[in-house]
């Protein structure tokens, strides 16, 4: 061991388990990631290292929501850096055509909640750009996580999945199927062919909840998977949506176990059966 | 009293009580598959050899492990466990002195090297506190850390995540 060791120059591991425990100032917006990565560069490339994303959980800034939005070729990611509930549910209310300005930083001021005030900050980035789209991602725990007007492929969620492997749970999965912002009952975010409900509830089980999910994908089969993932307990609702039908929501917490779910299913069609 | 002597890198020996070893997973493992602990075995009178740690910095090792004998020994590696550290007075008073210094890191490095998880945590914790509130050149300047980025590679990162700051 050399008499005088530096601090970039500390095992990997004790590195990651010193990062791990820096306390993500809650008063600064500021990213202690980027903080931590301005140090030196083996500073940095440990902290890009995709290896090390789960235990670099605690310096990944906390917000509320992570909206990503496919507009030609492009990703648009906006980041929600603080809304509160009924903050979010009013903005489903406004239209926001992606030709909305670039945001400027407001400071502390409480902005009017308006469709030039939906988001924070927003970065546009091309779809070919993918490493940069999940490096992108990987740096924030975001609340809920809202996908949408994007063509989801079976190796985008693959990507997805991979990429959210190993982060504490996030609380909200929103596919945004439908446009409520237009009224109108128009798809969103497509889903591609090859896409199952096997898949979606891989991809589901990162989620607690999960709001505008098609209907076709939310069988028995998806529920056992979902219901039965590493982290069992604490669903919140599934809320299926079938196009140009009224959605549904299924509130969980009297599903707690999958076989009474089943049971309860089984007894729906014995009465469906005996009524015909 | 059972004692059972450490070896430091330097060649010092250190005797120390059998149940403060517990603390430490890699002495554990090896007292426990070498047979240390049967009295009735030459083995018992046999040093163990720490030719990573250096003899002062097994020395503040031990007073940290006297201190703390019978807490509770940490087990796994609880990554998710996202519960905050807080670092006890006598703990943050026994950093202290040496923080900011290679004596500090290279009594991390020992916690890690030893397997002894509460040291590791509270000492990491205890640098990580040192962070707060600070910029990159400012931990980098406090910690000595040699300055490695040309400006625009600095810049670079810093523009790559200032659109969400």
């Amino acid at each position: 061991m050399s008499s005088e060791l530096n601090l970039a120059e500390l095992p990997v591991d004790v590195l990651l388990n010193i990062f791990g425990q820096t306390d993500q100032e809650k008063t600064k917006q500021k990213s202690i990631r980027t903080t931590l990565r301005l140090v030196c560069r083996r500073f940095n490339s440990i902290i890009i290292d995709p290896s090390n994303q789960r235990r670099l959980s605690a310096i990944r800034m906390k917000i509320e929501m992570i909206s990503i939005a496919q507009i030609d070729s492009f990703w648009e990611i906006r980041v929600f850096l603080g809304a509160t509930d009924a903050q979010t549910a009013n903005r489903e209310m406004f239209d926001y055509p992606p030709e909305i300005p670039p945001l400027k930083r407001r400071g502390d001021t409480l902005m009017r909640w308006g469709s030039e005030e939906l988001t924070n900050c927003r970065k546009k980035i091309s779809c070919e750009g993918n490493a940069e789209f999940f490096e992108i991602i990987s740096q924030f725990e975001p609340r809920r996580l809202e996908l949408d007007r994007i063509d989801l492929t079976r190796s985008l969620i693959f990507s997805l999945i991979d990429c959210l492997r190993g982060y504490p749970r996030i609380q909200c999965i929103n596919l945004k199927v439908l446009d409520l912002g237009e009224r109108a009952k128009v798809l969103n975010t497509s889903f591609a062919k090859d896409i199952d409900a096997g898949t979606m509830a891989k991809f589901a089980s990162n989620f607690h909840s999960l709001i505008h999910i098609p209907k076709e994908f939310v069988n028995s089969e998806f529920m056992e998977k979902w219901t039965n993932g590493s982290d069992t307990g604490g669903f919140d609702f599934v809320k299926p949506v079938e196009e140009y039908e009224q959605h549904t929501r299924i509130p969980l917490r009297n599903f707690n176990r999958f076989w009474i779910f089943e049971s309860t299913k089984l007894f729906t069609t014995l009465a469906e059966y005996l009524c015909c | 009293m059972v004692l059972i002597t450490l070896v430091s890198s330097d060649e010092q020996n250190f005797p120390v009580e059998r149940e403060l070893l517990k603390q430490s997973g890699t002495i554990e493992t090896l007292i426990v598959n070498m047979n240390l602990d049967d009295e009735d075995t030459d083995a018992a009178a046999m040093p163990i050899p720490l030719p990573n740690v250096k003899g002062d910095v097994l020395e503040k090792v031990i007073q940290w492990m006297e201190h703390h004998k019978g807490d509770p020994v940490k087990e796994g590696d609880n990554e998710d466990n996202n519960a905050e550290i807080v670092v006890p007075q006598w703990d943050d008073d026994f950093f202290k002195p040496a923080m900011y210094g290679s004596k500090h890191l290279e009594l991390t490095v020992a916690a890690s090297y030893l397997d002894i998880k509460n040291l590791l945590t509270l000492s990491c914790k205890a640098i990580s506190n040192t962070f707060k509130g600070k910029t990159g050149p400012q931990i980098r300047e406090e910690w000595g850390v040699p300055n490695e980025f040309t400006p625009e590679e600095e810049e670079a990162i810093r523009k790559e995540n200032e659109w969400s700051e």
